[in-house]
């Protein structure tokens, strides 16, 4: 696997995101359950509002985009308690719900059922062919989240780029222009190198960036229409 | 049948042999065991006496049914389940050695030391519950019943969970018949070991919900869990770290729960509580939970049908035979499950997996003769989640707005008694899949 730098995974950020997605998700499906019956599933839109928010930060990746959905959907599924707890009221045991008692039900039964799931994962996840319909569609979730990071960190820094250096290389470099492409893909050190020139003024900038502006939103308009 | 979009994607991810099963149980359900239950208990209202029949009947056929083919399937599993424990225990330190994260697992001490402080701590909780009732007399044998009965109990509900989830996915599966399954077996339980004494009747009914309530978190968690665990996989995620995760996940829910559940039942109240001490005339239904406790007061009352029960074990059974001898004859299999699941969840819920698996499976098909088949499955795949991801967030936004306005139906567009909603309804969702359908299969002959 990649390097332990590139794996921030297991981040404060992400704990904190996700327990405040859970706070919202948790209420909304403890009275949807009570009022008719039906929870919601949380995996999904907890991995969807992660990634709208992480996307905010330079530095995320898909797998604390992993955790923050993790967290999320942990108490959200856990709220499920309500098909039973509410029996203790309804058969006249309780008058209300004793915090600390109901706290302690949901925490140890909710941690011992996340370390059964250990042993469970590699008999039915590392060596099964379950189809896991909605893990799966987490996961794309996740991956289209990746790619539009990437993509518009990319977008962002070439466009970052030729709006700097625009003036220098269309000098320099006069033919991958007039063919209308995109520049050849060379190595930023390279490009630097080449654009051995001073600075320029803010007008030669201005003109020269439009075309770069357009072909910018060309080559958006033919990945939309590829992807 | 309901209109959603998000269980036709999901019956095209779960596949052809799932969804047969499925339209297996629901025939079952609505082909066989309604029309017969109705004729043998006749009431005027036809259509009324069958929805309650099913509620109150066909519902405990399906969890027979979901019982015997968890057990089959449990035992099928138990080879590899027995290896994934033991490897657990020496695979996290070769896997620390190996570098290979995607495959790390919280290490075996940290399990142990965490299982037996939960342990130690549902023990206090059981013992706490009983010490001012009518059983505190026979107070640590009962702890010594229910203890073993949450862990080995909360095991074989967190595997069965699971995979269920793996099966139809976490949202889908019929969790409520665990919570029944483990209710009946729990009361079962406690009426053998302390008989059921008149004075203590209702303090052992309570005892019962109370550890139920254990292994209900434990089987709700497990659920989502193993399902979490896919997408990390998919991923390249830690599972290590996303266990981590999980817990944290588990303590903010636990304290955001009682007081959530404190609110409602002080605005609310609970239908059919005897110290309803609230203002409103329409209390929370609380379907589910109405039922477990009136299944807890039956076999501790000695009052509960076993017949329904029975006839759903007996007719999981006889699937379990079919399934294998499909296996035999290499033909499409019927995950008894599966079966089990089509008999128990309401029809809305099981027609559209099944329409989605019946036209994935045709589209699969056609992709074999396009130039790409890789990309025109992919795109499917990708529309599939998409319904799935698309349902589930409006889903969070209408909960939103029901608890904001307190409306059943805030966005109802015509009354409930309007002729024409189901017409419209089923055209518009017809009309959604064709075009959906249509789009993708136009990119995939366009695509090279």
């Amino acid at each position: 696997m990649s390097s332990s730098a590139s794996r921030a995974e297991f981040t404060l950020r992400g704990l904190i995101l996700g327990s405040l997605i859970t706070l919202v998700f948790t209420a909304a499906n403890v009275y949807l359950g009570l009022k008719v019956g039906l929870t919601f599933a949380t995996s999904i839109p907890a991995a969807v509002i992660s990634m709208a928010v992480l996307s905010a930060f330079k530095n995320s990746t898909i797998l604390e985009n992993n955790i923050v959905q993790t967290v999320a959907s942990a108490a959200g599924t856990l709220s499920a308690i309500i098909f039973v707890l509410p029996g203790l009221i309804i058969v006249g045991w309780w008058v209300d719900f004793p915090f600390w008692t109901s706290f302690l039900i949901c925490a140890s039964g909710g941690i011992l059922g996340v370390l059964f799931t250990i042993p469970l994962r590699r008999a039915m996840v590392t060596t099964s062919d379950l189809p896991y319909p909605e893990g799966v569609a987490a996961a794309e979730v996740l991956e289209v989240g990746e790619q539009a990071r990437s993509d518009s960190s990319r977008e962002a820094r070439e466009g970052l780029w030729r709006w700097s250096m625009a003036p220098w290389r269309r000098a320099d470099s006069p033919s991958w222009r007039r063919r209308g492409s995109r520049p050849p893909n060379s190595s930023a050190s390279s490009r630097w190198a080449a654009a051995g020139r001073p600075a320029s003024t803010w007008a030669i900038r201005w003109r020269w960036s439009a075309p770069a502006i357009s072909s910018d939103c060309r080559s958006a308009w033919r990945c939309w229409r590829d992807c | 049948m309901g209109y959603s979009l998000a269980l036709v994607g999901a019956g095209y991810l779960v596949g052809l042999s799932v969804g047969v099963a499925m339209l297996a149980g629901l025939l079952i359900a609505w082909g066989a065991a309604v029309p017969i239950l109705t004729a043998l208990h006749p009431a005027a209202d036809y259509a009324a006496n069958a929805a309650d029949l099913w509620v109150h009947k066909v519902r405990f056929i399906g969890a027979g049914t979901i019982a015997v083919a968890a057990i089959w399937t449990l035992l099928k599993l138990a080879g590899p389940v027995l290896r994934g424990v033991a490897s657990t225990l020496t695979a996290s330190s070769a896997a620390k050695t190996a570098g290979d994260l995607t495959d790390t697992d919280m290490g075996p001490g940290w399990i142990g030391l965490i299982a037996l402080a939960c342990l130690a701590v549902i023990a206090w909780l059981l013992h706490d519950f009983l010490a001012t009732t009518a059983l505190a007399g026979s107070g640590w044998t009962l702890v010594w019943t229910a203890l073993p009965f949450v862990f080995f109990g909360g095991f074989l509900v967190a595997a069965i969970c699971g995979y269920m989830a793996g099966l139809i996915g976490a949202s889908n599966s019929p969790i409520s018949g665990v919570g029944i399954l483990a209710i009946v077996s729990c009361a079962t339980l406690l009426v053998a070991v302390a008989g059921s004494p008149a004075n203590a009747r209702t303090a052992l009914v309570a005892y019962a919900l109370f550890a139920t309530a254990i292994v209900f978190a434990v089987a709700t968690i497990s659920n989502n869990n193993l399902q979490d665990l896919k997408t990390g996989q998919l991923v390249g995620a830690t599972p290590r770290a996303q266990q981590w995760a999980l817990i944290v996940g588990v303590i903010v829910g636990a304290a955001v729960i009682p007081p959530v559940l404190n609110v409602l039942a002080h605005a609310f109240g609970f239908a059919g509580a005897p110290n309803l001490h609230t203002v409103t005339a329409t209390p929370l239904a609380a379907p589910q939970a109405t039922l477990i406790s009136a299944l807890a007061q039956g076999v501790i009352g000695g009052k509960l049908d076993w017949q329904m029960i029975g006839i759903g074990a007996a007719l999981g059974a006889a699937i379990v035979i079919v399934d294998e001898l499909l296996g035999v004859a290499k033909w499409l299999r019927l995950p008894p499950l599966a079966v089990g699941i089509g008999i128990y969840l309401p029809m809305s819920a099981t027609l559209p997996v099944v329409v989605g698996a019946i036209v994935g499976h045709w589209y699969d098909g056609w992709t074999r003769r396009t130039r790409n088949p890789g990309y025109a499955k992919r795109l499917a795949v990708l529309v599939a989640s998409g319904m799935i991801v698309g349902e589930s967030l409006w889903g969070v936004i209408l909960a939103g707005v029901i608890s904001a306005t307190g409306k059943e139906a805030p966005f109802a567009l015509v009354p409930a008694d309007f002729p024409w909603m189901n017409p419209i309804g089923l055209g518009v969702f017809a009309g959604l899949i064709v075009i959906l359908y249509g789009w993708m299969m136009a990119r995939g002959r366009s695509h090279l």
